[in-house]
């Protein structure tokens, strides 16, 4: 029994190893890489190089402001939509399910040349069209997000609940179904973020400059500027995560805080 | 507290009916039972009185008023759930306030209130608890005291033990009983346990296939349902081969007249009477009656329980004093008869 609890504990960590280090390998390779000053020690100068480039940070505010723009219009669309799921037509789940999956089977160049077209000229001149595909982009994992929140709390009762209790339609979603589907709430917006601080594709075929195509021509002619901001926009998505980790642990500490 | 009524309610979920026509009436102040096998269209009839599901046809009257259209948030209704139903992220006290906030009470009363009502389910030391830190009966008791705190018009019950054990529900069943009594809410319980719609209601409505059967007292469904499907369905019930004879039932050697209504003709074959255990007679061989095995006593308290087997592998029960049992063992052969003063036959 030992020896099997043994081996089984040596099977995890050594599991545990080899996935920390496909994460970490390639993060500590390109971070060597970036500030590695030529003398055997680190340099900050790829960081202060990148901070004096107007157009890197212009295009990482923009990117940031589509990136609220995209997590704000995800909300907005998928909150009321999901609830409507769960507790009016929970059959058409799978197919919205199938559905939402559709923007990563088609190939992001016919979905730009498609967006190109579909969208109305003054939305087309303007940066913030990129947020319509993004919340379409995003939606395989917003989506998903939002559904397990959902499913793992009994909408249509509490939903019940609270009507019977004389709570209008819309104040049982804000007061009851919001407050039980945080964690998956934050989970849409973190997602959400990360696809967007490393969305390329469509952003090029749009002929936008955001922060990803940014950085592909600052690493064409400075690849140590280019992989510095790569390593750091990475770190700014975990701290992101971590953050919305702590906040979802202060809330539970809250709660058993209240209690006598 | 109110009177409330369904009438002539129709539901179908595709072609499945739900509901078939539904006539009922809630007394005021009255505890009524909907009693019922899964499926039966108990629940829905619940729901649709709380307007969460909309009737196909028909009307739903709280004091004679039409409220068929009026959305379950202006019904004033408080409703307990099978499943529990406490929102996650409130505590025990927000929990119960929450129908009082709706109605926007001012904060004094909502105080008085509150404090009340978990000093009636001896829950006060758990007010400030969230749902998960609380025991399936808590959570069913906070999820009730939320309900009539409001002080509803119609309070409804939709098989709110159903998820506990059997301690904590005898408990919470008798609890139910007392306040429904000390508040004198008008309520609808739904249940597919026959014993908890034997003792906590006024009257018991037994359902099936989308249909009310009969409602009554628990004593009258009990003595004298009207069909075989509402005798089978509540307590337990012997099944008895037997035959027409002219006008006379012939079961277990004991003679019935056969009424005047009946459908049966003389010489039925293939029917069966059916006979509660308490009017099983064990009496002494070559007395009147059948002959049959004793296969097992099983005590049960202040009573047992005997089963007999009759010829043509038929097996029935019979209830018996418990300080009878000395008189009878295992394997011993002895006659049955049966007391009953009626009773129903089926085909």
């Amino acid at each position: 029994m030992a020896a099997i609890k043994l081996i089984s504990g040596v099977f995890r960590a050594v599991i545990i190893f080899i996935g920390i280090s496909f994460f970490m390998i390639p993060v500590f390779a390109a971070s060597n890489f970036a500030f590695e000053d030529g003398k055997g020690g680190y340099t900050a100068d790829p960081i202060r190089s990148a901070a004096g480039n107007e157009e890197l940070m212009q295009s990482l505010l923009l990117t940031l402001q589509i990136a609220f723009g995209t997590v704000l219009l995800t909300l907005l669309l998928l909150i009321p939509t999901v609830a409507y799921l769960h507790l009016v037509i929970p059959g058409a789940r799978a197919w919205v399910e199938f559905l939402t999956l559709t923007p990563l089977v088609i190939p992001p160049i016919v979905q730009a040349v498609g967006f190109l077209y579909s969208m109305p000229t003054w939305l087309k001149s303007t940066p913030n069209s990129l947020i319509f595909a993004y919340v379409i982009l995003a939606l395989p994992f917003s989506y998903r997000a939002l559904d397990a929140a959902f499913a793992t709390i009994d909408a249509r009762t509490l939903y019940d609940a609270s009507r019977s209790l004389g709570a209008s339609f819309t104040a049982a979603i804000r007061k009851v179904l919001i407050p039980n589907v945080s964690t998956g709430i934050y989970g849409a917006i973190f997602l959400t973020i990360a696809l967007v601080l490393g969305e390329f594709a469509y952003a090029s075929l749009l002929l936008w400059d955001t922060f990803p195509t940014e950085l592909a021509v600052a690493g064409s002619s400075n690849a140590s500027v280019a992989v510095a901001l790569s390593v750091l926009s990475l770190l700014g998505v975990w701290l992101i995560l971590i953050g919305i980790n702590l906040f979802n642990r202060k809330s539970k500490t809250l709660i058993i805080a209240g209690a006598k | 507290m109110s009177r409330v009524n369904l009438k002539g309610v129709k539901k179908a979920y595709g072609k499945t009916i739900a509901l078939e026509q539904l006539d009922l009436e809630l007394e005021q102040g009255s505890l009524v039972t909907l009693l019922g096998p899964s499926g039966c269209g108990k629940t829905t009839a619940l729901r649709i009185l709380a307007g969460l599901t909309k009737e196909d046809s028909g009307q739903v009257l709280f004091d004679s008023i039409d409220i068929t259209n009026t959305s379950p948030a202006d019904r004033d209704i408080g409703m307990v759930f099978q499943a529990y139903s406490l929102f996650p992220n409130m505590t025990a006290r927000q929990n119960v306030e929450f129908g009082l906030r709706t109605r926007r009470i001012n904060k004094s009363e909502i105080e008085s209130r509150v404090k009340k009502i978990f000093e009636i389910i001896e829950l006060g030391s758990h007010i400030d608890r969230y749902p998960h830190q609380l025991s399936g009966g808590q959570q069913q008791r906070v999820a009730l005291a939320r309900a009539i705190v409001v002080r509803p018009k119609v309070l409804l019950l939709d098989e709110p033990l159903s998820a506990l054990d059997a301690q904590v529900r005898d408990q919470l069943r008798d609890e139910i009983k007392r306040v429904q009594r000390e508040f004198g809410i008008t309520t609808l319980f739904v249940t597919h346990d026959q014993e908890e719609a034997m003792t906590i209601s006024d009257r018991v409505g037994v359902m099936d296939k989308g249909r009310l059967l009969q409602i009554d007292t628990p004593q009258k469904v009990y003595a004298q349902p009207i069909n075989p499907t509402v005798a089978r369905f509540i307590g337990i019930m012997n099944e008895v081969p037997t035959v027409v004879s002219g006008n006379t039932v012939v079961t277990l050697g004991s003679n019935f007249n056969l009424a005047k209504e009946s459908s049966f003709a003389s010489g039925s074959k293939n029917l069966r009477a059916l006979i509660r255990p308490e009017a099983i007679e064990i009496v002494e061989p070559n007395h009147i009656g059948v002959p049959g095995k004793i296969i097992s006593i099983s005590f049960l308290g202040p009573i047992a329980m005997v089963q007999i087997s009759l010829d043509r592998n038929v097996e029935i029960r019979a209830v018996l004093p418990a300080a009878m049992i000395d008189r009878y063992q295992m394997g011993q052969v002895v006659h049955v008869t049966s007391s009953a003063k009626s009773l129903i036959v089926a085909d």
